[in-house]
C-alpha cells in the first residue's frame, strides 16, 4: 500500500483533517497515553493498542455512526499531530460531544485546536445537521476552556467533583454550542 | 517478453480513453482517498471519513455464487493510472435491475467527458452481458455533473424526491434516473465511447 497518499476530509489554512486508518495505529496509541496530555482528558487507565484497532475496525453497515474520529494533519509539516472527535453522537437529539487531542506537545499554544474545532463545527453543523455540541472540561484545563471560550461555546452547566485528578477531586464544566449561534453570529 | 512486475492493470472493459479493471486491494488507500476528498465528497454527500480498511474489508468479502455488488477501477488509458470508481451498488438479479455508482476521483479529470464514457461502458455490460433489463442511478441536486451525464445518454428523471437532502443550511432534491435496455439498444448508436 503507498503512504504517501493523503486521506484528507476537511481542508483548513494550516492544518487539514483526515480520515483515520489502522496503519497508524500506535502513534495514536502514543498520543492517548501521553502523560502530559492525558491528565485531563481522565485517561487514568493505559490504553492497548489492540483497543484503539478496535475503535477504528470498520463497523457493520447497519450500525449507526456514533463516533467520528479525525486525524489532524499539519499542512506545512506534512505530519499528523493529533485528533479531533465528535463522540457519542445521538441522531434523535442530534447532539454531540467534542474532543479534542493534540498529541504532539510541540504544536501546543498555536492555536491548532481552534482551527481544528472551527472546521469540526463547521462538519457537524452543515453536513451531519447537528443541533446541539457539548464539551466537558475539568476545571484545572484552564486551555481548553479558553479554546471553547473563544470559539463562542458558552458554560451551561458545572458537575461537582466530577473528576479525581492528581490526587483531588475537580467540578468539570460543560460548554455548550448551538447550531444557530455558530451559523448566525460566531462564525 | 512484458516485464511482469510492470503490469499494473488488468483490463477487463477496453473503452477509448477508458479501461474498466477489476478492484485491485494494493489500491485501498487511493480509493479511500477520493472518497474522502473535499472537492469530490461533496456532490456524493459522503459525510463520514472513510478509512482504508473500510475498502479491504469490503473486497475481503468472500464472493459466493453471483454478487450483487460488482466494482471496476477506471484506468486512463493514456496517463495509465487509476482515476476512479465505477459499478453496480447493488443488483436485483430476478428483477434484473442494476443500480450504478460513478466517481471520478481525480478533479483533475473531471470536465474531460470520461464520466460519460465511463457510464456508456458500463451501460454497454449491464445490458449486454449481465442481461440487465433496467439500470438506475441514484444523485443529488448538487451533483450537476452526474445528472448532466444521464440527460446526456437520454436517461429518464423517473423520480424526484423533494428537499431530501441536507445541503449548506438547505434541503435540497434528490433524483433518481432510470433506462431500460431497449432504450440503450438505441441510444448506443449515437455515441462514440469504445
Amino acid at each position: 500500500m503507498e503512504n504517501n497518499i493523503a486521506l484528507t476530509f476537511i481542508k483548513g489554512k494550516n492544518i487539514e483533517l483526515w480520515a483515520p486508518t489502522l496503519e497508524k495505529v500506535n502513534l495514536y496509541a502514543k498520543w492517548v497515553n501521553l502523560p502530559t496530555g492525558r491528565s485531563f482528558s481522565r485517561v487514568a487507565l493505559p490504553q492497548r493498542i489492540s483497543e484503539l484497532k478496535q475503535l477504528l475496525e470498520p463497523k457493520p453497515e447497519f450500525e449507526v455512526q456514533a463516533n467520528v474520529y479525525l486525524e489532524i494533519h499539519h499542512n506545512q509539516d506534512n505530519k499528523p499531530i493529533g485528533i479531533a472527535a465528535l463522540l457519542n453522537i445521538d441522531w434523535l437529539n442530534r447532539n454531540a460531544k467534542v474532543s479534542i487531542n493534540i498529541g504532539e506537545p510541540e504544536y501546543w499554544g498555536k492555536g491548532i485546536a481552534v482551527e481544528a474545532l472551527k472546521l469540526l463545527f463547521d462538519y457537524a453543523f452543515e453536513d451531519l445537521n447537528l443541533h446541539k455540541l457539548y464539551a466537558i472540561i475539568y476545571t484545572p484545563n484552564i486551555r481548553s476552556k479558553r479554546v471553547f471560550e473563544k470559539l463562542g461555546a458558552q458554560h451551561e452547566a458545572t458537575l461537582k467533583e466530577e473528576g479525581y485528578i492528581d490526587g483531588k477531586y475537580y467540578d468539570s464544566e460543560i460548554f455548550t454550542l448551538y447550531k444557530k449561534d455558530w451559523l448566525n453570529k460566531i462564525k | 517478453m512484458e516485464n511482469l512486475s510492470e503490469v499494473k492493470n488488468y483490463p477487463f472493459i477496453q473503452g477509448k480513453n477508458l479501461s474498466l479493471c477489476a478492484v485491485n486491494i494494493d489500491n485501498i488507500k487511493l480509493y479511500a482517498s477520493w472518497d474522502n476528498n473535499p472537492e469530490a465528497r461533496k456532490y456524493a454527500r459522503i459525510l463520514f471519513p472513510k478509512t482504508p480498511e473500510e475498502y479491504k474489508k469490503y473486497m475481503e468479502k468472500s464472493q459466493e455464487g453471483v454478487p450483487r455488488e460488482i466494482g471496476f477501477e477506471l484506468w486512463h488509458n493514456e496517463d495509465k493510472k487509476p482515476i476512479g470508481f465505477v459499478g453496480f451498488n447493488f443488483i436485483h438479479w430476478p428483477n434484473r435491475m442494476g443500480n450504478i455508482g460513478l466517481i471520478i476521483g481525480e478533479p483533475a479529470y473531471w470536465k474531460k467527458n470520461l464520466g460519460f464514457e465511463a457510464t456508456c461502458l458500463i451501460l454497454e455490460y449491464a445490458f449486454n452481458e449481465l442481461n440487465l433489463n433496467k439500470v438506475n442511478a441514484d444523485m443529488y441536486d448538487v451533483n450537476v455533473a452526474s445528472w448532466k451525464i444521464c440527460e446526456k445518454i437520454g436517461m429518464k428523471r423517473e423520480v424526484t424526491l423533494e428537499k431530501h437532502v441536507y445541503v449548506k443550511g438547505k434541503y435540497t432534491n434528490a433524483y433518481e434516473y432510470r433506462i431500460f435496455k431497449e432504450e440503450w439498444d438505441e441510444l448506443r448508436k449515437k455515441f462514440d465511447f469504445k
